[in-house]
């Protein structure tokens, strides 16, 4: 092989040439050589060979005098790079590196395996768009420009992780998001300092200011309408090449309990729902420890006819009633957790199965009280109705900790838990929004799209 | 900042007191309280214990088991007495579910309403809603009598007032907390009355509290209970019956819709004057008079004229009875003296039940029959 003049290329090729999945072709045009480095793997080789190779071996040689002979190229994109690193990540990335006289040049061969777009399967909706992302950051970009046409859409790229780097992109409109926020979502991407990134979760991690707390302090979804809405009302979205969660920032509790159905059916049934979901994260996550209290501390507050048949049904009950909503408790989760990791056609099966069989079994062993199977199990249905996957788990952590309190000083220590929780969540801030905005603060305004969806404005703007 | 945070919620959680947390199958939940005079002297007190497991349950099951077990004691003192329950049941008793509170007159005649009260005022665990009742019979007997429909005794009591408003000689409920309101005002005051009658428990007057002892006075019957809530102006319907002997072409039934009494009172040299108006809107509930001609003028008039003097005579027994019989104010009619002269009243209070038993009451009662119902047969 023939040195080229500089000792840079030399080096890349000679690290290239250790590496026998990395082709690398000499081309001698003009009786000079022409490079053409790839990984076959990832490339698509017929358009390297038809659109790259072919043509310079057949190249008229009067006509390329002038210009650089890879510029003549039927190629659409042509790129002049710099650094030997960066052609290195662009090899990765599944371009095609060619150097001519010491000019390094990439062109987009990329071809890496991908899936299908299919619905999300943790995301489910009624009506409105099915498509889910999925793990190629191109294919997911363009996914979104398909739901959201317009030139404001602005994407910046960067590449983090050093042992193994992944590519991220930061996307937003510029004439609706904050520029301070824009600047504040960057500058974490940029400070982002791991050796490899798996996945948009753990991107979601590494952005986040409070590690210790129990909510999302992003958002996360699999659909590209969520993330055009988003992108609409000034929030920043992340990708993540090869993964199919995009972060949304900043999230609010409020967002965070919308699902896109509520958009897409008509204003009071929508608003209904909404306020139902509502309604049903608030009973997940204190009716069992509102259970526990009554039953063990303010046995005063039941009416009447329901203390007798709660006393009755508890009769010959071995443990203690906080001990047993602990165990239901427990065992709604290990149930909920085998139903996840259980292959798809046996999951909810063995989940439902367990749930009925174990319920029913235990109640007539006399192990726990109707009543108490009844509230877990409620308050677990409940739970479901989150939209949000992170936020349900928070609330089913939460839960436990209600209930502790309760089962440790009644309604007071519920009481008392409540006001810790609460004391968080309006100290806590999604990169500088409050998280429950706009209720604390009071944003009156944008009471518009919280628990009541009013109706679209007709003459344009989001909603009167 | 955060420091003071965490121990401001520190303090909170150490400033719960004594609290402790206790199962409610572990608990035995009292559904009334009967009190009584013992052979010995002193108060006997019955606790009507609810025994869960003897409930019966939706899904069939026995049902001639009794829900309840009553544990009857004697002390000097209350407390004393629901600590010694522990002699017999291991459940701690629990108060905050009491439907009744039930004395009986022989008590009464002997102890302090005043006193017998203390513990239901003092005691955290009493609410003051609980209605009190009275009765000639023994107590445990009453809380004995498993009644049909209601699984307690204690519950049916409570529940006998519940047909109040369409029937005005039951008592409307009395709490113990209006009892206590009373007691404090130095007034006397009615207590429901109960009695046994083959097995089941009925509603039956009122029995008398005097306000110069509080002890148990006498009974108003239950038949005069009618004008005792004309005059209190506590009524909300009920019906006058008039027989075949009392109107022409009889019986007859007028539906009482509602009342309102309203108090007028003159002092005239040092003599209280008052004067009961009472308006009352009726409905023709039932005539069995079919062959009256109702095109004859009057007919109606006649009916109202009959039912003002029964309204006006069903009061001014009453008053009677209050002002020669007992000689105390059980109709709380010191209200409307305190109201309307309240100079009169200041000077007077002292010795109230005295002048109430000069005072002239005059009563002047009318009748407007507004429906007639669907049909007449003719």
């Amino acid at each position: 092989m023939k040195n080229t003049n500089s000792p840079i290329v030399d080096d890349l090729v000679r690290m290239i040439e250790g590496n026998d999945k990395v082709t690398v072709k000499t081309l001698m045009v003009q009786h000079s050589p022409i490079y053409v480095i790839y990984i076959a793997s990832i490339c698509n080789v017929n358009k390297i060979q038809e659109f790259i190779v072919k043509p310079l071996l057949d190249l008229n040689l009067e006509k390329s005098k002038e210009t650089p002979v890879i510029q003549q190229l039927p190629l659409d994109h042509v790129v002049k790079v710099g650094q030997s690193d960066q052609m290195m990540r662009n090899i990765l990335n599944g371009f095609t590196l060619l150097i001519e006289n010491g000019n390094f040049y990439v062109v987009n061969t990329t071809k890496f395996s991908i899936r299908q777009v299919q619905e999300p399967v943790t995301e489910v909706t009624l009506r409105g768009a099915r498509d889910g992302f999925i793990e190629s950051m191109e294919q997911n970009i363009s996914m979104l420009r398909m739901h959201l046409r317009t030139n404001d859409l602005t994407f910046q790229e960067f590449t983090i992780g050093q042992k193994a780097f992944t590519n991220v992109s930061v996307a937003y409109l510029k004439n609706e998001a904050n520029p301070e926020l824009v600047q504040e979502v960057i500058k974490r991407v940029e400070n982002i300092q791991s050796d490899y990134i798996s996945d948009g979760g753990v991107v979601e991690q590494l952005i986040e200011n409070n590690p210790h707390s129990l909510f999302p302090e992003v958002h996360e979804t699999e659909r590209p309408t969520k993330v055009s809405n988003s992108l609409v009302e000034g929030r920043v979205a992340i990708f993540v090449d090869g993964s199919p969660s995009v972060i949304i920032a900043p999230a609010t509790l409020n967002a965070l309990f919308h699902s896109t159905d509520d958009y897409n059916f008509k204003w009071i049934p929508a608003s209904m729902i909404r306020i139902l979901r509502y309604f049903a994260a608030f009973i997940s996550v204190i009716l069992p420890a509102v259970y526990i209290s009554l039953i063990s501390f303010h046995h005063g507050l039941i009416p009447t006819d329901l203390a007798m048949s709660i006393s009755k049904t508890r009769e010959g009950v071995p443990i203690p009633s906080f001990m047993e909503a602990l165990l239901m408790e427990l065992t709604i989760e290990v149930l909920r957790e085998a139903g996840v990791r259980l292959p798809k056609p046996i999951g909810p099966a063995v989940s439902i199965v367990g749930a009925i069989v174990l319920g029913e079994a235990a109640v007539t062993a006399g192990i726990v009280s109707p009543l108490m199977v009844i509230v877990v199990a409620f308050s677990a249905i409940c739970s479901f109705t989150v939209a949000d996957y992170a936020l349900s788990l928070a609330l089913r952590t939460l839960r436990f900790f209600l209930l502790l309190s309760a089962a440790v000083l009644g309604i007071y220590g519920l009481i008392l838990a409540v006001f810790l929780l609460s004391i968080h969540l309006t100290r806590f801030r999604s990169f500088n929004i409050p998280y429950l905005e706009p209720y604390a603060p009071y944003y009156h305004k944008r009471w518009k799209d919280s628990l009541i969806r009013f109706k679209f404005k007709k003459r344009g703007g989001q909603s009167e | 900042m955060r420091n003071k945070v965490m121990i401001a919620v520190l303090i909170l959680f150490l400033l719960t007191g004594c609290w402790d947390s206790r199962e409610i199958e572990d608990i035995g939940i009292i559904m009334g309280i009967g009190l009584e005079k013992s052979e010995e002297g002193n108060v006997e007190m019955v606790n009507q214990y609810v025994v869960p497991s003897q409930i019966p349950s939706a899904h069939g099951g026995d049902s001639n088991k009794i829900p309840f077990q009553n544990i009857s004691l004697s002390g000097d003192t209350l407390f004393q007495i629901i600590r010694n329950n522990s002699f017999e049941s291991n459940r701690p008793p629990n108060y905050t579910h009491l439907k009744t509170i039930l004395f009986s007159s022989s008590l009464l005649k002997s102890e302090r309403a005043d006193e017998l009260i203390d513990l239901f005022m003092r005691d955290h665990e009493f609410r003051r809603t609980t209605p009190v009742f009275i009765t000639e019979e023994s107590v445990n007997d009453v809380f004995s009598t498993q009644p049909t429909k209601e699984l307690f005794p204690a519950i049916q009591i409570k529940a006998l007032s519940e047909n109040a408003g369409r029937n005005f000689f039951i008592p409307e409920n009395l709490s113990i907390g209006d009892m206590s309101k009373y007691i404090s005002e130095n007034k006397s005051f009615l207590l429901p009355g109960l009695k046994l009658e083959e097995g089941k428990i009925l509603s039956d007057g009122a029995g008398i509290i005097s306000s110069d002892t509080f002890q148990f006075l006498g009974w108003v019957d239950k038949s005069k209970m009618g004008g005792v809530r004309f005059i209190l102006n506590d009524i909300k319907g009920g019906y006058i019956n008039f027989s075949k002997e009392e109107i022409s072409d009889g019986p007859l039934v007028l539906e009482l819709k509602g009342s309102n009494t309203t108090y007028e009172v003159n002092v005239e040299d040092g003599k209280v004057i008052m004067h009961l108006r009472i308006e009352a809107t009726t409905s023709l509930g039932e005539d069995w008079g079919n062959y009256r001609t109702h095109f004859r003028e009057g007919w109606k008039e006649e009916i109202e004229e009959a039912s003002n003097s029964r309204i006006e005579k069903s009061i001014l027994e009453v008053i009677k009875l209050a002002q020669e019989e007992y000689k105390t104010d059980f109709l709380n009619l010191s209200n409307w003296i305190r109201i309307y002269q309240p100079d009169f009243w200041s000077q007077n209070k002292k010795n109230w039940n005295q002048v109430f038993a000069e005072m002239e009451v005059t009563v002047e009662a009318k009748t407007t029959i507004t429906d007639f119902g669907t049909q007449n047969l003719k």
